[in-house]
């Protein structure tokens, strides 16, 4: 078995790190060679706490979720044996696919020690754009833009939702001779729909939000409008995952309106194979995948 | 009247009908193996039911019986997956072809395991949309087998493999359980119980048995294009291979034929008129009309600058065909000039890409032995085909050895055995190159709470993986 030591391998685009390496860090030494990591919601986090507590973050639109971006690990089970899964090659199919499973269970049956990540060619400029206007026309720009061709060259597809209205958020990475067509695509199909397009700065999301949500597309706008509307705050959609992020005006008010409503949309967001995630929501019942943890773990817990 | 279990086979017959269980010898031979065709293992019996309730009622009564079964879809796998290697019961899941429902507007499709993936994409393409991973075999290959082999195919590079695509699966246990994991909405976080449908994507049929699957799609491409270079030597197209891999635009596939697949193809009635002394490097690139353009002539000054012979581009439907003919003729022509043809599959650091090809060649010169290679070059995922006749023991053991030597080497190069065919029965005595014997037992700690004694689907994926009875005790 070939032990997976911390390595940069620029020409075939791979890291390996150790769990408390910075995102930023590694794409501090990979951008001389024109590389980039894209996911993170805070580059100063460590990889283990980034692959730990998220799936999604806003480049995730381009680049699909974190588990996707991770090609190995070197993981500590709970009994303080460490084991290795997948490798450092973009296709595996060699055995089950527990780096994908584990780095999404974050850390119920051990922790990272080291994870080989898959890098990403970095563009020569990154553009950031806004589209605002009627909340409703956005709605329908954003259902329509989901769909366009376009899409595939976005890197991230945002939307926040505050008590001054509604904003998209997008950006893309291009050489500057393409900027302007990247701007008149976007321009043309905002202004018409009597929308407003501008440069602008992204506001990145907090880390762990008071409330994060995974659905379906079409349940991610109305659900945050509402949540807006009747408790305050601010809603940060990825809009290309359907997930978002919920942040009240006041979370420690512990608002039993504000807990219900959660707990409604968690219900409705399960049976479509969702969640909401709180720290004050409970998540009752003995579903099968809960009973199936159990018995991995005791079966975990006997391995010599 | 069967020999094998007669009560068993009475009772299928009468669940699912006369002509839906075959036990006669003419039957069963059209499932001794997949296409991968190096081992064949007949079955007992083969039953075919004709709807998901029929298979979780068959699965049930499959519980405690004292034979193995193996669920099998278009079978057209390449590494040994749904074969009976202890005989026993196949559930051939290909009746099972509905889609259920394609939600334009949330962008997922829900099918049952035995849709076709060409027909799946010809019934999404008037809601402008597709599913992209695309399997050589997509005109017979399912979408039940795609997700048990987590299969890749051409277009991989840009848009990945099956597990980027699964939001959720219908399960049956071995247990007979029914189990929903995820759905359209993609399934569960780090924050919030464990994603077990990412164990179900690529577990080769080990772990249950696949009902129903959730699938998120893209939006169809505006416009493609595909470019052809021709290169001398590996060196040249590999050093394009790494130049296209770190291209910001991100090509579809880039694709790689050897010389000697050329040669071969140029002598024959498929002839392309490539010069067939070269290598021939074929990308796609997609996207929105007006950037792909220039997108395209980025690649071209990429061929341009690592020494291509001679360039082709074109986005007319029509000719990109006849640019792509040479790489799917492939296939057909190898079955022509060869009496037995065996694919390997492995994934190499694409850095490695030209010492490993080059001592690839070299080790099958030296034992006689032709290797054409024709494969994923973007993601790293080698395809050598070794051309022999399997009528001579002495062949047959030289492509045996020759696997071992690839095997071997591209473990101790950083790769693996297998990028996208599984690992099946034909690599099980490999598995000890990549896992230790900590990472084997974890592994089969999953297997102890899905299927213990290894009654469905024994001998694949791990190695002494014997199904012993449902009342003893495992093998190993």
């Amino acid at each position: 078995m070939k032990i997976l030591e911390p390595f940069y391998d620029a020409k075939d685009m791979s890291a390996c790190v150790t769990a408390d390496t910075a995102v930023a860090q590694l794409n501090e030494q990979a951008r001389p060679d024109a590389l980039i990591f894209p996911l993170f919601l805070d580059s100063s986090v460590t990889v283990s706490k980034l692959i730990e507590s998220t799936s999604w973050t806003p480049r995730s639109f381009r680049y699909g979720p974190i588990a996707d971006n991770v090609l190995g690990l070197v993981f500590e089970l709970h009994n303080g044996k460490e084991i290795q899964l997948g490798g450092r090659v973009v296709k595996n199919v060699t055995g089950f696919d527990f780096t994908r499973f584990l780095c999404r269970s974050g850390s119920r049956f051990g922790r990272v020690r080291r994870a080989v990540l898959r890098l990403r060619a970095l563009s020569e400029y990154t553009a950031y754009r806004s589209i605002r206007g009627d909340t409703q026309m956005l709605q329908s720009f954003a259902a329509n833009f989901m769909r366009n061709p376009w899409a595939a060259v976005i890197d991230l597809f945002d939307m926040t939702i505050d008590s001054d209205g509604a904003a998209i958020q997008l950006s893309f990475g291009c050489t500057e001779s393409r900027l302007e067509q990247y701007d008149h695509f976007l321009s043309n199909a905002a202004t018409a729909t009597g929308l407003h397009f501008s440069a602008s700065e992204y506001q990145v999301p907090p880390m762990v939000p008071y409330a994060a949500a995974k659905t379906v597309y079409s349940r991610c706008i109305p659900d945050c409008l509402r949540l807006v509307d009747s408790f305050g705050g601010r809603a940060h959609i990825f809009l290309g995952n359907a997930y978002f992020h919920y942040q009240p005006e006041r979370p420690e008010s512990g608002d039993p309106a504000l807990g219900s409503a959660l707990q409604q949309l968690h219900r409705d967001y399960a049976a479509l194979g969702g969640h909401v995630t709180c720290d004050d929501l409970t998540y009752a019942g003995d579903t099968p995948d809960r009973r199936w943890e159990s018995e991995f773990e005791a079966k975990l817990a006997a391995l010599p | 009247m069967s020999r094998w279990h007669p009560e068993f086979v009475a009772s299928l017959r009468e669940l699912c009908g006369e002509g839906a269980v075959r036990t006669d010898d003419a039957s069963l031979m059209a499932y001794e193996n997949d296409g991968l065709g190096f081992h064949r293992y007949r079955p007992d019996c083969v039953v075919i039911p004709r709807t998901s309730d029929e298979v979780k009622e068959v699965v049930r009564r499959c519980f405690g019986q004292d034979f193995p079964y193996t669920i099998r879809a278009a079978g057209t796998s390449l590494s040994g997956g749904p074969v009976a290697a202890q005989g026993g019961l196949i559930v051939h899941v290909s009746r099972l072809r509905s889609i259920l429902e394609i939600n334009a507007e949330d962008m997922y499709c829900v099918a049952e395991p035995g849709v076709v993936l060409d027909t799946l994409n010809q019934a999404l393409a008037p809601h402008g949309l597709f599913y992209p991973p695309d399997p050589s075999s997509g005109s017979a290959s399912t979408i039940g087998g795609n997700v048990a082999e987590n299969a890749g195919g051409i277009r991989c590079f840009r848009y990945g493999v099956t597990a980027n695509y699964v939001l959720g699966l219908e399960v049956i246990l071995p247990s007979g359980e029914i189990a929903q994991l995820g759905g359209p909405a993609g399934g569960l976080g780090p924050s919030c119980g464990c994603d077990w449908k990412s164990l179900f994507v690529g577990s080769e049929g080990l772990l249950g048995v696949i009902t129903k699957v959730w699938l998120r799609l893209k939006p169809l491409p505006e416009k493609i294009w595909t470019l052809l270079g021709t290169y001398a030597g590996v060196r040249p197209a590999s050093e394009t291979i790494v130049d296209l891999v770190h291209h910001p635009s991100v090509p579809v596939a880039i694709e790689l034929m050897d010389n000697h697949v050329v040669r071969m193809l140029e002598a024959s009635p498929m002839a392309c008129g490539f010069d067939p002394t070269c290598w021939l490097l074929l990308v796609e690139v997609d996207g929105p009309s007006e950037l792909v353009d220039r997108i395209a002539d980025d690649i071209e000054e990429v061929f341009r600058r690592n020494g291509a012979i001679t360039m082709e581009k074109t986005c007319d439907s029509e000719e990109r065909l006849r640019l792509w003919r040479a790489r799917k003729n492939t296939g057909g022509l190898l079955g022509q000039v060869t009496p037995d043809t065996m694919v390997q599959d492995a994934c190499i650091p694409r850095s490695e890409f030209g010492d490993v090809m080059e001592a690839l060649i070299a080790e099958a010169e030296k034992r006689g032995i032709m290797v054409v290679s024709v494969f994923h070059a973007g993601d790293g995922n080698l395809h050598p085909n070794f051309l022999f006749d399997g009528s001579h023991p002495d062949e047959k053991k030289k492509v045996e050895e020759i696997g071992t030597f690839l095997m071997e080497m591209v473990v101790e190069r950083g790769g693996t055995l297998s990028g996208e065919h599984g690992i099946g029965n034909d690599k099980l005595k490999y598995i000890p190159l990549v896992f230790g014997e900590r990472e084997i037992a974890f592994q089969k700690a999953l297997l102890a709470c899905f299927n213990p004694d290894n009654q469905l689907n024994p001998e694949k994926l791990f190695p002494h993986r014997s199904y012993v009875g449902c009342c003893a005790p495992p093998a190993s």
